[in-house]
């Protein structure tokens, strides 16, 4: 299982991944945590509590003493670069038995992969950004290198985004700033210039240094921004409502970011459509401009923890009724 | 061969590629050495920001030092959010930014900032350069610091000693950071080994069993013992 920095690492379809851990990953991590006998921390801070095992012995390695036994008690620290670590470990250890623990961790993450599945090619619009994810995956070449911003945009690439071997994906991930995907393609894109840099970013995170598209067009850097459009900082939304809050202070209004990138010299297309998403895809890779696409996405689609908590419903509960007396979201209920 | 000159051989040394930034009045000497010479490109952005978000992915990516640039108060400060990045996700980036002329430093002058203060908190290493004597040493301690600690170095570096000439003479060795390759001691690796041979490969959830491995880790003596 993986941290979602680790995504870059541990590819998703590698057939002994299980996924990711955490609030934006799934159920088949969260089930070998509880299940787990042993548990090895390579290079991790994973910085939620709750999500480790409770009673597994714990093996940490890291370069950075200070970071070990930091989220969670640890049994034996290993102070070492991950390579040589494992290397050496791997070198010691007898093949063990092979026991049931993975058939069922690999069965847990068939069941899970069923169900993503199926959110990834529901094409009922306005788009579920999971189908945009899978759009992506399908169009983006061998060589993509995936730059995400932060918000509900994490979310979706941590879950539906599957990165192949040949691609790399990166984030803000400690800092989770706002603004990061489109400065980090134009770096990626120098920093490799025979790979493709693809931005995905909420409205909100594009919009805050969008001027710096221009920089990708002065450039000539291919880079593809595909923007989650749903006029909303819609993870502050959920947050709101998950502490029993209603939705307020969200709402965007955003100018037309197609016509913006045409303006700057780029390419750009507005769609709202699987059909219209996936022509401009096609269209944005085929070409050497930068381009914007601006995908409508729906801004109610729910990011669901991997086990929810009864407090979580009720407060969700809670704040749909509160949004209802402001004569917000009624359409929701 | 000026400052600047040397600050930009010895980022390029350190595998520096690209320098993301804004010119600015105090870093017009920065800027011309950037112009006379071709081993850095020269990546002009919007808002420092950017650049620092630019440097911070590449450097995440490759895991080699990547630059950034903004000149003294507002485009230093501008810089700040994208190195938080790079400091968060350990990534090694060295920010150059400009500062009011020495004479000046401390005086409330225009534009001025006390940047290291600034920077203290985002960055490894932070200094400003006062004399061209501490060229290329400061540079040097620079990109070493943000290599090995996987972080963020700043130097500043003020108007009137920008252009001072300065020199790189064999005296003066270049050596990159070693990247290090570190592994843990024998015996802590056999301590994991037994740990891990010793691991269920059928764990199961039921009470019983969890019981059972506690038991077990008890007589093993793992942390379950020294709770106990």
């Amino acid at each position: 299982m993986r941290s979602l920095k680790a995504k870059d690492i541990i590819d998703d379809d590698h057939p002994l991944c299980i996924g990711g851990l955490g609030l934006l990953g799934g159920k088949p991590a969260v089930k070998a945590m509880n299940d787990c006998d042993l548990l090895i921390m390579v290079g991790t801070d994973f910085p939620y509590r709750d999500f480790y095992p409770s009673g597994a012995m714990t093996i940490q390695i890291d370069i950075q003493p200070t970071q070990i036994g930091r989220r969670h008690p640890v049994d034996i620290a290993l102070v070492g670069h991950a390579g040589p670590t494992l290397a050496h470990l791997t070198s010691l250890v007898s093949k063990p038995e092979r026991g049931d623990f993975l058939d069922r961790m690999q069965e847990a993450m068939r069941d899970w992969s069923k169900r993503q599945d199926k959110v990834e090619t529901d094409d009922r619009t306005p788009l579920a950004p999971p189908r945009v994810m899978r759009a992506i995956a399908e169009v983006a070449p061998e060589k993509a290198i995936f730059l995400c911003d932060t918000g509900t945009a994490t979310a979706w690439t941590a879950r539906h985004l599957r990165v192949k071997e040949t691609q790399r994906y990166t984030l803000s991930g400690g800092l989770a700033s706002m603004a990061f995907a489109l400065p980090a393609a134009i770096g990626a894109q120098l920093a490799y210039p025979d790979h493709r840099a693809v931005a995905i970013a909420g409205d909100g995170g594009f919009a805050m240094l969008m001027a710096d598209f221009v920089t990708a067009v002065r450039h000539r850097l291919p880079i593809v921004v595909v923007v989650l459009n749903n006029a909303k900082l819609a993870f502050i939304k959920f947050e709101q409502e998950a502490k029993g809050l209603p939705d307020w202070g969200t709402d965007l209004l955003n100018p037309d970011f197609a016509a913006f990138a045409r303006a700057c010299g780029g390419a750009g297309y507005s769609v709202t459509t699987v059909e219209e998403l996936d022509a401009a895809l096609v269209e944005a890779f085929a070409g050497d401009q930068p381009a914007v696409i601006d995908v409508m996405v729906d801004p109610n689609a729910l990011i669901m923890p991997p086990e929810i908590r009864l407090s979580q419903a009720v407060n969700f509960g809670l704040a749909k009724i509160r949004e209802a007396f402001l004569g917000k979201g009624s359409d929701e209920l | 061969m000026t400052v600047s000159d040397v600050l930009l051989e010895i980022l390029a040394y350190h595998g520096v590629r690209h320098l993301f930034g804004i010119p600015g009045d105090a870093i017009n000497d920065v800027m011309d050495a950037v112009r006379r010479q071709d081993r850095l490109s020269y990546i002009g952005v919007r808002h420092e920001e950017a650049g620092a978000f630019a440097a911070s992915a590449q450097a995440k990516l490759s895991g080699s030092l990547a630059a950034c640039v903004g000149t003294a108060g507002p485009g230093a400060i501008h810089l700040l959010n994208g190195l938080y990045d790079a400091k968060l996700d350990h990534a090694p980036v060295i920010a150059i930014t400009g500062q009011v002329a020495t004479g000046f430093i401390g005086t409330q002058h225009h534009q001025e900032v006390h940047l290291e203060r600034l920077f203290a908190d985002v960055a490894v290493y932070s200094q400003t350069i006062t004399t061209e004597k501490q060229v290329p040493d400061v540079f040097l301690e620079a990109c070493h610091a943000a290599i090995a600690h996987r972080g963020v170095a700043h130097v500043s570096i003020p108007t009137d000693v920008s252009g001072r000439p300065a020199s790189l003479d064999g005296s003066h060795r270049i050596r990159t950071a070693m990247p290090g390759r570190i592994a843990p001691t024998v015996a802590d690796c056999d301590a994991a080994v037994t740990a891990i041979e010793a691991a269920d490969c059928h764990p199961c959830r039921s009470r019983l069993c969890r019981c059972a491995r506690r038991t077990r880790r008890l007589c093993r003596g793992g942390r379950g013992a020294n709770r106990a």
